[in-house]
């Protein structure tokens, strides 16, 4: 492909070498030369990084974002305590230690000296205070795993903050690490630009007061792009080798985003679908990182309602299921193996490898043992709207069923609607295939929030409407305790239980592939972030 | 004549009320929570009953479009639950994205489409009438959604002509703010490489959006044309000795521009429907992708807004041709 | 303009359809129509496999022996996928069609034939259906009733009878005070008669042409809804969500999206060649032309 001729614009790499060989021959610095390239022309800056961004910007706000933008916010502000690398081990981040209290009801922790806000406050406990309690009193997002928990928070001294629970919490500490959990947000900007009782909701929509090492310079809308600018004062310093500039352009269509990639109009491109990113690994000057993740892929099926309150018949669709073809349809065999609630990389994930397997033969003779032998019923199934693969895994198991004589209909809803219905257990679908993470890094999230009585519907992520005594037993158990082997013994005991219920079709775990120009380094993700990447250690080689 | 404005101007009132009550009904109707979305996928029940009373959807309906007449005779268009933002800004801010596409596409439509009827016309039964039926057919039957993603198939990646998608290229400062449509605002500041920036990247979706429109115009204008040729006065004007050029576009256009026109108004219709799908393939920030996402997110204020928006402009344009008729046409008087 | 009842109407009947029968174009059309039937028809029982057939192993492949067509991204074979659309893309049409014309036909008569009230009430929710895009319209239905097939056929149904509507209404009144009605009136014809039997023939030949004409159109707008996402429903091969899910293939695939929007063309074009057709050689107007 001819890289010359892009509508007579040249290559961001051409512009970059001839501008530095001009600049070299003129004596010109870099950032004089930079402005003189920007008047009209594409920023030919080796320290710019773009990324195209799958979703708009609703907005800025640390305590109400909780799509996509995460991506960009993560950058701006920071949470008290970080996950190393790629590991769930906890490391300091915006605190430097801390301590529980033996009945996991206190946490106390010690914030880092010496760290200032972009608008120039300093970081006290001041600002941990007011910012969960920001974010419990909007209530949105991520308030939900810290408002019914935290009772009171202290500030004994500008450098120390504690927490009061009102229960036990052992998994707290994974809470403040997760992926927003309590982005710290400068208390002068809260004061300084609230709109009557908004708490700075309006302003900070568009603007941003963190103590990250990226600021917002620009956010327009009209070009749906967002520009991030290195924040001088941060306090990890900048040695090393980092972006100057970070640009989101918001590119809503995928091969758009390919196209993009392919000619280095961006650098990293936030696709998922398998086969276009194959497509991408195929193309020089272009890599895949992949990583495993702890997001899981399964079928929920409705339990509460016939015929499938019948776990006979949610065994049988669970052995009408072609798993392998699955694998190699949807994602390329790019998909790791999942064996119940948790995923593969979880630490107490099932060791014993779940029965399901296709197997026709098998699924006839469970339905004949049922209480509908010969099948001859419909079941409703709901998709998420734009995303090919709950689409591919429907009509997977769609297909599967017909042998069975078991009808699907199938009913593709945007994610608004359809969470509606799905919320309440009389208007849920028969089926729901969904994808699920942890919020953070503790077992119990996960199996608690897919298949615990507390979550039904929307309350928590429980589609199954499923319910188990014995499950719920061993959650609450495991939740008082911190000695890791018992409470690894539970949650396997917890998963066993589930898995031989078949409240869901459990498909797999998913790895994350993230296309990107060959010549980015320092790519680093971490499962339990969903699908954020350090913008921070991210740089060109 | 003002009388006439006038009276066509006071009928907008009630029709602009049809359409919020059209479209109020309608968008209630759609059995879901907006309150779901904004809340966020993982909010509990009270956290989106809390969103819900904040947002005044608990009240009873005919309640809530009381509430939202009163406020747009004030003009306020409400605030978008999905952007946070206010509907009017956010309609302000989208708007000049749309009216450079749809300008575009209609330029484009009168510049190749009025020709090539005309050469239709006049070389009647001919290889070059044949040909121009041909792409007018061709074009009213393609898919529009399918022929922007073939344009970029082969226009953008096999030849890379033309870039993909966007209005301008990424890390490109958009003109400075004069009427928000790029091409114009480059011209006013003498900015000509973001103007021939803006102008490569309006290429394809303007030919995209064109497609039908100018399939028609073609048909129109050639079977207008054809009419037209027929008629008295043009077997008058070759007696009389002029040439050509004077008999076809003196005395043969200008008799049919009163035809070419009433498509051209028609047809804000099938370009306002197509300005969605362009939209959305090309990434292009304007109200159809707006509204798009309006829809999918059911955020009653700006899907009200924008077809209130829409509705105006689309009376005002059908005014506007109706206007031009009477410039055209002496005899037409109101 | 017709200016007699139906018995003398039989020589402008035939003359027309022997002009018709001169357009080469027309004769495109009607075999392109033909054959869209006949594959609707008996398309399915013919075809290679199972439209349904879901196999994984052969997903994305070139078009071969074994897949005329190539397969899509689960593997099924397209050509048995394009031959089954058919016949979907035919009923909708149709359906389309015939609940357009009935609400707006209907109405239209109502308004042309009793003027009054009637007509003012018919005129004003025309006025406010008629406000802004087909397409816009009949997304925002769609998305009222949910998804589905049939909920997007009414959708661009409900937005296309005002269409009809005022052109049923526009002849209607022309015509009522012509001869014939006049001395049916006299006659003592109740209004019932009138319409049948005297208006309805009349207004009927215009119905018919601009309804060939859309077909095309019907087929294009319900193909456009099923690209949004508010069409058909997988499984369904209908041609408009295929190029939906094919999209973001179109580059490495180019066969996958491409077929089923070609599909779609060839469709629409034979209904537009013959609609055009009929219309030019049931036009009075162009006669002199001819």
């Amino acid at each position: 492909m001819n890289r010359h001729a892009h509508d007579g614009r040249l290559s961001r790499r051409e512009l970059l070498r001839g501008v530095s060989l001009a600049g070299a021959a003129l004596g010109i610095g870099g950032a004089e030369l930079e402005r003189l390239v920007r008047a009209g022309q594409v920023i030919a800056a080796g320290d710019t990084l773009v990324v195209a961004q799958d979703t708009s910007v609703q907005t800025f706000d640390p305590q109400i974002v909780y799509d996509n933008t995460v991506r960009i916010t993560r950058g701006v502000y920071e949470t008290l305590v970080a996950l190393d690398g790629s590991t769930p081990r906890i490391v300091p981040r915006l605190a430097t230690a801390w301590t529980a209290a033996p009945d996991v009801r206190q946490w106390t922790l010690t914030l880092r000296p010496g760290v200032r806000f972009h608008d120039g406050a300093a970081f006290t406990s001041e600002a941990v205070k007011v910012t969960f309690e920001r974010l419990i009193k909007i209530n949105r997002g991520f308030a939900y795993a810290f408002k019914p928990v935290v009772a009171g928070i202290e500030t004994p001294d500008p450098m120390t903050v504690r927490f009061n629970l009102s229960t036990p919490d052992a998994a707290f500490l994974a809470k403040l690490a997760s992926i927003s959990g309590g982005l710290v947000v400068s208390p002068k900007a809260v004061t300084e630009h609230a709109s009557g009782d908004d708490l700075a909701q309006g302003w900070l929509r568009d603007h941003t007061a963190g103590t990250g090492p990226y600021m917002l310079e620009r956010w327009d809308k009209g070009q749906q792009q967002v520009t991030l600018t290195q924040f001088p004062g941060y306090w990890g310093g900048w040695n090393g080798s980092h972006f100057k500039r970070i640009i989101f352009q918001i590119v809503t269509e995928a091969s758009t985003q390919r196209l993009m990639l392919e000619r280095g109009d961006a650098d990293v491109a936030t696709i998922v679908a398998p086969d276009l990113i194959d497509a991408l690994a195929r193309q020089p000057g272009i890599k895949i990182a992949e990583h495993p993740t702890m997001r899981i892929f399964y079928i929920a099926m409705h339990c509460q309602r016939e015929p499938l309150k019948d776990p006979k018949i949610r065994q049988a669709l669970s052995y009408a299921f072609d798993y392998e073809g699955a694998r190699q349809a949807i994602f390329n065999n790019r998909l790791a193996p999942l064996n119940g609630p948790l995923p593969e990389n979880d630490p107490a994930h099932l060791v014993t490898p779940k029965p399901y397997k296709f197997d026709l033969a098998k699924a006839r003779q469970l339905l004949s043992e049922s209480s509908r032998p010969k099948g001859g019923f419909t079941l409703s199934l709901f998709l998420f709207q734009g995303d090919p693969t709950f689409r591919k895994a429907a009509e997977i198991l769609q297909a599967g069923l017909r042998e069975l004589n078991v009808q699907v209909t199938i009913q593709e809803m945007t994610s608004s609607v359809l969470l509606d219905k799905a919320g309440k257990p009389e208007t849920a679908p028969d089926l729901l295939p969904v994808r699920n993470y942890p919020d953070y890094a503790d077992p119990s999230a996960m199996i608690e929030a897919t298949f615990g009585k507390d979550s039904w519907g929307t309350a928590g992520w429980n589609f199954s409407f499923y319910a188990n005594d014995r499950v719920e037993r061993l959650l609450a158990g495991a939740n008082k305790i911190t000695a890791q082997m018992r409470r690894l013994q539970m949650f396997q005991e917890a998963q066993l239980v589930i898995v031989a219920e078949a409240p869901a079709i459990f498909i797999g775990t998913l790895i994350n592939r993230v296309p990107m120009r060959s010549d980015v380094q320092g790519f680093s993700y971490n499962p339990l972030l969903g699908n954020t990447f350090d913008l921070y250690g991210i740089h060109k080689g | 004549m003002a009388q006439y404005i006038l009276r066509r101007l006071a009928l907008l009132l009630p029709l602009l009320l049809g359409v919020s009550l059209l479209l109020f009904v309608l968008t209630h109707l759609i059995p879901a929570d907006p309150a779901r979305l904004i809340a966020g996928e993982h909010a509990g029940p009270e956290q989106v009953a809390a969103v819900r009373k904040a947002f005044g959807l608990d009240r009873p309906l005919p309640q809530q479009y009381l509430i939202y007449l009163a406020k747009l005779t004030r003009g306020d268009l409400g605030v978008s639950m999905r952007t946070s933002s206010d509907v009017g800004s956010d309609l302000r801010e989208y708007f000049p994205a749309t009216l450079e596409l749809t300008g575009a596409a209609m330029i484009a439509t009168i510049a190749i489409g009025v020709p090539l009827g005309l050469v239709a016309a006049i070389g009647r039964g001919g290889p070059l009438d044949l040909l121009a039926q041909l792409v007018s057919l061709s074009g009213l039957s393609f898919p529009i959604f399918f022929f922007g993603l073939i344009l970029q198939l082969v226009f953008s990646r096999w030849l890379d002509w033309f870039p993909l998608a966007g209005r301008l290229a990424t890390g490109n400062l958009a003109p400075a703010h004069i009427t928000g449509l790029y091409v114009v605002d480059a011209l006013l500041t003498g900015d000509f490489a973001t103007l021939r920036s803006a102008l490569v990247h309006l290429a394809l979706p303007t030919l995209t959006l064109a497609l039908a429109l100018l399939a028609l115009e073609v048909r129109m204008t050639r079977s207008t044309m054809l009419e037209v040729l027929s008629q008295d006065y043009m077997r008058t004007a070759w007696a009389k000795g002029l040439v050509p050029f004077t008999v076809y576009i003196r005395h043969g256009l200008r008799n049919a521009l009163i035809p070419i026109v009433t498509v051209m108004g028609l047809h804000a219709n099938a370009l306002l429907g197509g300005v969605f799908l362009v939209e959305v393939i090309f990434a292009w920030p304007g109200l159809g992708l707006y509204s798009v996402e309006g829809i999918l997110a059911l955020d009653y204020s700006a899907i009200m807004g924008t077809a209130l928006l829409l509705t105006l402009v689309f009376v005002l344009v059908n005014l506007a041709v109706d206007l031009t008729y009477a410039v055209l046409d002496p005899r037409i008087r109101y | 303009m017709r200016f007699s009842t139906r018995a003398s109407g039989t020589s402008f009947l035939s003359h027309s359809i022997r002009m018709l029968a001169r357009t080469p174009a027309a004769w495109v059309g009607a075999a392109i129509v033909a054959a869209l039937l006949l594959v609707a028809v008996v398309g399915p029982a013919v075809t290679p496999m199972n439209p349904l057939r879901i196999a994984p192993p052969e997903k994305l492949q070139f078009p071969s022996a074994r897949h005329p067509l190539g397969t899509d991204d689960l593997g099924r074979d397209l050509l048995s996928r394009i031959v089954a659309g058919a016949r979907i893309s035919l009923s909708v049409g149709i359906l389309v069609l015939a609940i357009a014309m009935s609400v707006g036909v209907g109405l239209g008569l109502l308004a042309g034939y009793f003027g009054g009230w009637p007509d003012e009430a018919v005129m004003r929710t025309t006025d406010v259906f008629l406000a802004f895009p087909r397409l816009v319209l009949a997304i925002a239905i769609a998305a009222t009733l949910g998804p589905g097939l049939y909920n997007a056929m009414v959708a661009v149904a409900l937005s296309w009878w005002p269409w009809y509507t005022r052109l049923v209404r526009g002849q209607l009144l022309s015509l009522r005070q012509q001869e014939f009605v006049l001395a049916g009136v006299s006659l003592g014809a109740g209004p019932a008669r009138i319409l049948l039997r005297h208006l309805l023939p009349n207004v009927g030949t215009t119905v018919v042409i601009q309804a060939s004409i859309d077909v095309g159109y019907a087929i294009l707008s319900t193909a456009g809804l099923s690209f949004i996402g508010l069409g058909a429903q997988p499984p369904t091969p209908e041609w408009g969500s295929m190029i939906a899910q094919a999209r973001s293939y179109l580059i490495d695939f180019w066969w996958y999206p491409t077929f089923p929007g070609l599909a779609i063309f060839l469709a629409v074009l034979g209904f537009n060649l013959l609609g055009d057709a009929v219309r030019d050689a049931f036009d009075p107007r162009l006669r002199s032309l001819q």
